[in-house]
């Protein structure tokens, strides 16, 4: 996967944690007003990730050579 | 020795007992199939070597393959005297091929030897992770394997492999398989490995069930799936490993999920989200609806109304209470002048008593002492005076 920019350095098995979490927790309705629309804002931030590694994401296959 | 006439029964049923025993029970034998026929689906054959021959039967046979004659192969089964026709024969419950007896002995061992380490141990057995960055491959880099996974990785859930070259065959790759596993748990950059290889004959697969492969497997840090043969070949590494596949495809299936469903679930997510938060808005509008609704905003008169009529109320109580005093006073001023009418000495005079009157000063005169003889006295009746001269005085 080619790396472009900061967002990218994140995990895509985080990121998908996170923004089940994320929709846990909306999904409760416990949060505050603010707390809901920042969470809300993060989890459509996440959801792009996501979305963004899945659909670049290609099978790259290196052959180890020097350590073995 | 025995003077006795047996019957056939007899002597069969001693035979019987005699072979019978334990240590032929659940016994490996090494051996070539000959006269093999299959009828009414169970397996009669003979199982020969160099020097003899012994009848096996087995019945309703579950085997991926079908044993053929001058196939050499090692059989699992019980001996069993046949007292009906006299003879006895092997009662075969499993079969494996290839002239392998001695690795097949020492598989077992080292399968009896680790499982009492606990190298099998479900609580040594290690998560999967469910997405993983990166995995890599023990295999052969010419092996069907190592493309048979890229080709279900690259549709399910395209992700790095790391390709680590090792010979799954012969001589020394069981060195190989071992040091490759050693050197990826030395990366940050793995979170799982498959290890494994294709389908072959029991030898070919002896690398995975070598001692150090599995102590490599178990002593690992990173999550391994063993993908060894076809489905019903185990292995020593498949038993040591924390999830075992039984193709290397069905490893890679197991290795990362389905990237639709992922998506479909980031869909979902979406949704999810935005009716979270709808219900979250709609739940504020209410609480201000029913802020908006109070009388505090509705009526804000109200709010000041009764202080309103507190003030006024107020008000008439101060007005009643200084009314009420002046009342009061204007009540004791009338009785004062009452009771000051009623002492005047004015009012006498109404019940015939007269009061009189010195003119020269109009002091009033009411000794003898007060006025002289031809003095001029005033004298005040009920309805008038009248003025009168003093004549005459006489002192009581």
């Amino acid at each position: 996967m080619q790396d472009r920019g900061e967002e990218k350095e994140v995990k895509f098995e985080e990121a998908l944690q996170k923004l089940e979490e994320i929709v846990d927790e909306l999904e409760k309705g416990e949060l505050s007003l603010e707390e809901t629309i920042s969470k809300f804002e993060e989890g459509v931030r996440l959801c792009r990730i996501c979305r963004e590694k899945l659909e670049e994401a290609k099978t790259k296959i290196e052959k180890l050579t020097d350590e073995l | 020795m025995l003077r006795k006439i047996f019957t056939v029964g007899e002597i069969t049923r001693y035979i019987k007992e005699i072979i019978e025993r334990e240590e032929l029970n659940n016994i490996w034998v090494e051996g070539e199939i000959s006269n093999f026929r299959e009828a009414i689906g169970n397996y009669y054959f003979d199982l020969k070597d160099e020097m003899a021959i012994i009848r096996c039967v087995m019945f309703s046979p579950s085997l991926q393959f079908t044993p053929k004659n001058g196939m050499k192969v090692i059989v699992k089964g019980d001996i069993r005297v046949y007292e009906k026709k006299g003879y006895y024969q092997l009662y075969v419950r499993d079969i494996k091929v290839g002239g392998v007896g001695e690795l097949f002995i020492k598989f077992l061992e080292l399968k009896e030897k680790l499982q009492k380490e606990g190298l099998f141990d479900e609580k040594f057995k290690k998560p999967l992770p469910r997405i993983p960055s990166t995995i890599a491959v023990v295999t052969s880099p010419d092996g069907a394997a190592i493309r048979d996974i890229q080709n279900v990785i690259s549709r399910r859930f395209p992700i790095r492999i790391l390709l680590a070259p090792v010979r799954v065959q012969g001589e020394g790759a069981a060195e190989e398989i071992e040091r490759a596993i050693k050197a990826l748990n030395e990366r940050e950059d793995v979170d799982l490995i498959i290890i494994g290889r294709g389908g072959g004959s029991w030898e070919d697969l002896w690398a995975f069930n070598e001692e150090r492969v599995a102590r490599a497997i178990f002593e690992s840090r990173l999550p391994i799936i063993s993908a060894v043969g076809h489905e019903t070949d185990f292995t020593i590494a498949d038993f040591v490993a924390d999830k075992r596949a039984p193709t290397p495809s069905a490893a890679a299936e197991m290795a990362v999920p389905d990237r639709r469903e992922i998506l479909e679930w980031l869909d979902n997510a979406a949704g999810r989200m935005e009716r979270a938060v709808m219900k979250k808005v709609e739940s504020y509008e209410a609480i201000m609806e029913r802020i908006a609704k109070r009388k505090a905003f509705m009526y804000p008169f109200e709010l000041i109304y009764d202080k309103i009529i507190g003030y006024e109320n107020m008000m008439e109580e101060f007005k009643r209470v200084i009314k009420n005093y002046i009342e009061a006073r204007q009540r004791d001023i009338d009785f004062i002048e009452r009771s000051l009418e009623a002492m005047s000495p004015y009012k006498v005079l109404e019940r015939g008593y007269s009061i009189c009157f010195r003119v020269r000063d109009n002091k009033l005169f009411s000794s003898v002492e007060d006025a002289d003889i031809g003095e001029e006295i005033k004298v005040v009746v009920k309805d008038g005076e009248a003025l009168c001269r003093i004549e005459e005085k006489k002192k009581k």
